[in-house]
């Protein structure tokens, strides 16, 4: 259960900063998540709601910004994006080694 | 009225504060480190029990056993030689977390020269969690396929080195072992690769003299 750890920690870094911002309750949360974090976003959702109760996020929706990691072919000078871990250029078939993907924070959260 | 804030941090970032700790207190004692990962069966224990039979008599190994239960791992890594070893279970969670490393390190005899953190078995959490080791050292075996490398890419690319083990059944499996090799290259160009067989002792020597300049480099 990996994603609950990444809840967990989650939700301390969502409780710590809404207490430094003086929030009452957090409405919404976004994060980025890279798609070859090993980070799956609806595990992630159920790992959330049940890590949010009886915490000042109770109510919180979880938005999750799934990013790709992107790869450079040196062959044909083209940059593209990596999905399912296919390392080979989609033109010239030249094997390319990605960059990004292993995104995985907290980007913003609505409060009141 | 609802307003937005701003905060662009890692989620990871609790664990990560960990990590810079030990890593500096790792430093600080001129103690090697290495963080071991694999699927479970991959050989983990048998190349650690075989390392620390070779090793143990002239070398002060400490061993940190990550498991999901049992003490199993821990008893056979201490009759091999270890001379300190403690036991995380972790209770069903896949992976050890930097403050599990710290909370057991606490208990950990002075003058280590070597710490060897064999992480629970698992080709895909582990990668993300920084447990303030000097080097990551993945372990793949022969038997495990040759689709590992491009499956579970975000461990091969999460490790700096990387041993093939049970390279001993390449003949019965039908895998050339540079195959595996390019395999696990393609993904990540900067590994350095050992190959070894920790049950007829092929190709120990090299992880073993690897081990030894860790220890004389102190880190």
């Amino acid at each position: 259960m990996h994603e609950l750890s990444i809840a967990e920690s989650l939700m301390s870094l969502i409780v710590e900063n809404a207490r430094k911002s003086g929030a009452r309750s957090v409405i919404k949360v976004s994060i980025v998540v890279g798609n070859l974090s090993g980070i799956v976003g609806d595990s992630l959702k159920f790992c959330f709601d049940e890590a949010k109760r009886s915490t000042v996020a109770k109510d919180a929706e979880l938005v999750v910004d799934e990013v790709s990691a992107t790869a450079y072919c040196v062959k044909c000078e083209t940059q593209f994006a990596v999905d399912q871990y296919v390392f080979n250029c989609p033109d010239c078939g030249e094997v390319v080694i990605p960059s990004g993907g292993q995104e995985l924070y907290l980007k913003d959260m609505e409060v009141e | 009225m609802s307003r937005t804030i701003k905060i662009e941090k890692s989620i990871l970032e609790k664990n990560d504060v960990v990590a810079v700790r030990l890593r500096k207190m790792f430093s600080g004692r001129k103690l090697a480190v290495i963080n071991i990962m694999s699927s479970p069966g991959a050989g983990k224990t048998t190349l650690l029990v075989e390392t620390l039979k070779r090793l143990a008599p002239r070398i002060y190994i400490g061993v940190i056993e990550g498991d999901i239960a049992t003490d199993h791992d821990a008893k056979k890594v201490e009759q091999a030689g270890a001379a300190w070893v403690v036991q995380i279970n972790t209770g069903g969670r896949c992976h050890l977390e930097a403050s599990m490393v710290e909370k057991a390190f606490n208990g950990a005899p002075d003058g280590l020269d070597l710490l060897i953190i064999e992480n629970v078995g698992n080709l895909v959490c582990p990668s993300g969690f920084d447990l303030g080791e000097g080097h990551r050292v993945m372990l793949g075996a022969l038997t495990e396929g040759l689709d590992k490398p491009k499956k579970y890419p975000g461990m091969f690319r999460a490790c700096g080195y990387l041993v093939i083990n049970k390279t001993d059944l390449a003949s019965v499996l039908n895998i050339d072992v540079s195959d595996y090799e390019k395999e696990a290259l393609a993904v990540n160009p900067d590994l350095k690769i050992f190959k070894t067989s920790a049950t007829s002792g092929d190709g120990m020597d090299e992880w073993l003299g690897w081990l030894e300049s860790l220890v004389i480099k102190g880190e």
